[in-house]
């Protein structure tokens, strides 16, 4: 009997059950937020004992589809700048391989701990510093009593679309503005090095959207979904082209995650445009806690603090793991709360 | 909703609900060849493109159809808060 490859996993009901139901919480979040709910899908394939790099491709294979369904029911609704999402999705597949190719440089001068290490204080340092401010935002525009009318644009990104670069001015929609396409190119670039990274691009690319080019919330994470398309693209090929997709997990997840990234994108019109900003503040600043309990594990392995007890390193994973799983039902929890109440109103 | 307009969604939802069907269980019968197929490398990267297209057009139209079934659909603008 022919047998699967040797790093591929047998499935059984219980593992594909526990796959789609990661893919639809992960779906949920990120067809309202535009990103986010990738991270959790590769250490839950990888609990199951899908080997990593088979995790990481499998599920970027499932994330363009995905990121696809989501942009196109958004657009139904006004809220994707395709123009906007296809440029920023293009430099960010610079970002993704500059990204890549970093962190190959990382793990054959520091072996895979270096390259955990340098993961997690990506995490600690971009979710700290982003998350905390879009959290902050969201919490300020939370108590602003017009803030279901339209966004004010901020200082940073009024000062961008003043600024006119001869030859590189693109006008974009959702900035009802033109903005210079140098701008554009290391905000994609660096969403492309988070994505190669932690997997999650959206990270910097919607509070980008928003912040230094003045895209209004809701726009900005739908526009995420196109970017999200064109880099899942393309980091697809490269990896399929290897021979690392293992396409029954990506499929199993797009199973559940169509289901999530629909009533994402559906519940992005009950809500405030403050609730995006909410539901990513909140689960950057949850997921940070996780990535740094193991900042101390991966310096242990690198001997550059005292080595720590087994049983500690592994309760350590464990409760990092549970954390990060927290974060994205914590998310998935206020958004259908949030949906709940806007049907009810 | 009307009584027919139910009709006509239900029957759309079952039907995409059977190529859903029809697709994964392609899935789980072909299970091995597919595997091996897709995991060959170089030109066959087509391979696990092409079929997350098919099912994401297929699926995806199962879900909103779904969805909307259900009763969950989106707020209209002109509804707004």
């Amino acid at each position: 009997m022919e047998s699967l490859p040797t790093n591929f996993i047998d499935l059984y009901f219980l593992n594909v059950l526990y796959l789609f139901l990661v893919g639809f919480v992960g779906g949920l979040v990120s067809g309202f937020i535009g990103s986010g709910g990738a991270f959790v899908l590769t250490p839950a394939m990888m609990s199951l004992g899908v080997p990593g790099i088979v995790a990481v491709a499998s599920n970027m294979c499932h994330k363009f589809p995905k990121a696809l369904v989501g942009s196109l029911k958004r657009a139904k609704f006004g809220q994707v700048d395709w123009k906007l999402g296809i440029i920023f999705g293009l430099f960010a597949e610079i970002g993704v391989l500059i990204g890549a190719q970093v962190q190959e440089h990382i793990r054959n001068t520091f072996g895979d701990a270096g390259s955990n290490l340098y993961v997690s204080l990506a995490f600690v340092l971009i979710l700290g510093t982003v998350g905390s401010f879009v959290l902050y935002d969201a919490l300020k525009s939370r108590k602003d009593s017009n803030s279901d009318t339209e966004e004010k644009t901020g200082k940073l990104a009024r000062w961008v679309q003043s600024i006119h670069i001869p030859y590189t001015m693109v006008y974009f929609k959702s900035l009802k503005a033109k903005v210079s396409l140098l701008f554009i190119l290391p905000l994609g670039v660096a969403t492309g090095m988070l994505a190669a990274t932690i997997a999650v691009g959206g990270f910097i690319g919607v509070p980008g959207m928003m912040y230094v080019l003045g895209a209004p919330s809701l726009m900005a994470s739908a526009t995420e979904l196109v970017v999200a398309f064109v880099m899942g693209l393309g980091g697809t090929i490269k990896f399929a082209w290897s021979g690392y997709v293992d396409i029954r997990l990506a499929m199993i997840i797009l199973a559940g995650s169509l289901f999530g990234v629909q009533l994402g994108a559906i519940g992005t019109t009950y809500v405030k445009p403050y609730m995006i900003k909410l539901v990513m503040g909140t689960i950057m600043v949850i997921v940070l806690f996780s990535r740094a309990l193991m900042v101390p594990v991966y310096l242990s392995q690198l001997e550059m603090i005292a080595t720590l007890d087994k049983g500690l390193v592994e309760i350590l994973s464990t409760v990092s793991f549970a954390i990060m799983v927290f974060a994205l039902s914590f998310g998935a929890v206020i958004i259908l709360g949030a949906m709940w109440r806007g049907r009810r109103a | 909703m009307s009584t027919q307009k139910r009709k006509t969604k239900t029957i759309k939802l079952l039907l995409w609900g059977l190529f859903v069907v029809g697709l994964y269980v392609g899935l789980y019968i072909g299970e091995k060849p597919l595997v091996h197929w897709t995991a060959q490398g170089g030109w066959t990267f087509i391979g696990p493109i092409a079929i997350a297209f098919l099912f994401s057009f297929v699926h995806g139209h199962f879900t909103g159809e779904f969805w909307d079934w259900l009763g969950i659909k989106p707020k209209l603008s002109g509804d707004k808060k």
